[in-house]
């Protein structure tokens, strides 16, 4: 859960319209109403994370207080607690371990939030606040949860960011060995063990290998 | 044995911190303790304080002679890759006098003057103009300078662990030199797997690479991210060579370059291993300590 005080003001008559604020808001709250030439912002939407304003080169945004909805949360009681479960399985999270630093946001609320409808990293930041602190050290959870959740990367066409759910796990293993032989000291084998053993997947795809 | 508190640099202004009413060192009681006067082998240095910056020109001077440049032509297009951080150690002038000699340096030897310096920010959008303006970078420069961060257009980075993203601006060079430091910042030994790689991810790559690096791999594993950057044929194709300023818990150990980025990290990991670790030592010693962080940029 966060906690929102403020919601960002755009000064139409500051804004040039470069729709900068538009293309680093993490929660697509930003938009361009192509008729009137101007931003609006989603109250809804927004999780005060205050980017757009600093991103401003025109300076055009202010942050009001909010006067409702301050907080943001994924109530997940009301949901299927297995289809969490197996979601957070596939990726080799725990449902209540949290997966963002800055708001210690935990995996089964941003599983819980796809269950909800969300379909792309923009709509799961904007129904749980995840990525308002650093922005950045979260994000590749999210594309990993919603591919565990089986979100179509076509469903994701109007994010700004590129789809990176990079996983150690996607080295083949042929390549992995050759690596580790090449530079031990950095354990790539020895910790991408350990990743498929919290996913219940073996080395070569079956069983716990120790390698 | 105890000297009177050196005084810190001032402190940068900036929009992403409120200064301290005053400075841990004005306080009545600071002093300053030469490392060397614990552990002398950790004396050795060619700064620590003051406004004599010439040991650091002289340095990079002395340590560029060994680097091969003949790849750099006088129509090419060189940018200088720095690093945020750097411009916070020991008050930030160090690295730009190291920045604006390797810039002499290769215009002497090559005859190219479309040398660029790219600061890269963390991730305030503000980041890479303050510190421009904070150290008159674009005087420095001649207006041959550009910001960049993780929000930026990225570029698709073929690598052996898949594909990572840099970003466009500060690749679009013919060349690159990668002008960075060692300052371990982070103490623990897993940061110190191939320190000098460090940047590839978290300064000249996109938002979600940096994701990954933190978050995807674990401790040991994700420094070998960088390595993969760096190896990449999309990077070797413009990289030069690396220059680093090497610390010590003395000040500034040295000037370091090599066109073999690993043969660097591996006198860098030594060099750190035997400073650094008698430091962490001590501090483990002692009973009880106060750490004062007044000035850290993201403290």
């Amino acid at each position: 859960m966060i906690v929102r005080e403020y919601v960002p003001g755009i000064e139409d008559t500051a804004c040039k319209v470069c729709r900068k604020c538009e293309e680093i808001c993490p929660a697509a709250a930003i938009t361009l109403v192509k008729d009137d030439k101007r931003m609006v912002v989603d109250g809804e939407r927004c999780i005060d994370c205050q980017r757009c304003m600093d991103a401003c080169p025109e300076n055009a945004i202010t942050m009001l207080p909010r006067t409702a909805d301050y907080a943001l949360s994924v109530e997940v009681s009301e949901l299927d607690q297995e289809e969490i479960r197996a979601i957070c399985r596939k990726v080799g999270l725990a449902p209540g371990e949290a997966i963002c630093a800055c708001t210690f946001i935990t995996a089964q609320e941003m599983a819980g939030a796809i269950l909800k409808g969300a379909k792309t990293p923009e709509d799961v930041c904007a129904m749980t606040g995840v990525r308002r602190g650093c922005g950045i050290y979260c994000l590749v959870n999210i594309f990993k949860i919603l591919d565990a959740a089986g979100v179509k990367p076509e469903e994701r066409v109007k994010s700004h960011l590129y789809h990176h759910p990079l996983s150690p796990l996607d080295i083949p293993d042929d390549r992995l060995k050759k690596i580790d032989a090449e530079f031990p000291q950095y354990r790539l084998l020895e910790d991408v063990s350990m990743v498929r053993r919290a996913r219940g997947i073996g080395i070569n795809g079956g069983g716990n290998d120790h390698v | 044995m105890y000297e009177q508190a050196i005084q810190p640099r001032p402190l940068m202004q900036s929009v992403y911190q409120s200064p301290p009413r005053k400075r841990a060192a004005s306080y009545p009681g600071f002093v300053s303790l030469a490392v060397g006067s614990l552990f002398p082998e950790i004396s050795e240095n060619i700064y620590c304080y003051g406004d004599d910056y010439s040991a650091i020109r002289q340095s990079t001077y002395q340590t560029l002679e060994n680097i091969d440049m003949d790849m750099i032509k006088p129509d090419h297009r060189v940018h200088l890759l720095a690093s945020e951080h750097g411009f916070s150690i020991l008050g930030g002038r160090p690295y730009c006098e190291m920045l604006g000699a390797i810039r002499d340096v290769i215009r002497e030897r090559t005859g190219c003057e479309n040398i660029y310096l790219g600061v890269a920010g963390y991730r305030g959008f503000r980041e890479s103009e303050e510190v421009i303006e904070a150290f008159q970078l674009d005087e420095l420069f001649d207006g041959k300078l550009f910001e960049f961060g993780p929000y930026d257009k990225g570029v698709a980075i073929e690598t052996e662990v898949g594909t990572l993203y840099g970003i466009k601006k500060a690749y679009d060079a013919d060349w690159i030199v990668h002008s960075y430091y060692d300052d371990p910042r982070e103490m623990y030994f897993h940061r110190f797997l191939g320190r000098s790689f460090k940047a590839f991810i978290m300064s000249y790559a996109r938002l979600e690479s940096r994701s990954a690096y933190h978050y995807s791999y674990k401790n040991r594993s994700c420094n070998f991210l960088p390595v993969a950057i760096y190896r990449s044929p999309f990077v070797q194709e413009r990289y030069t060579f690396s220059c680093m300023m090497r610390m010590s818990p003395a000040g500034i150990l040295t000037i370091d370059a090599d066109n073999d980025l690993f043969a660097l990290d591996r006198r860098i990991t030594r060099g750190q291993l035997e400073r650094f670790g008698k430091i962490q030592q001590l501090f483990e010693s002692i009973d009880a300590c106060i750490a004062v962080i007044d000035g850290g940029r993201w403290a």
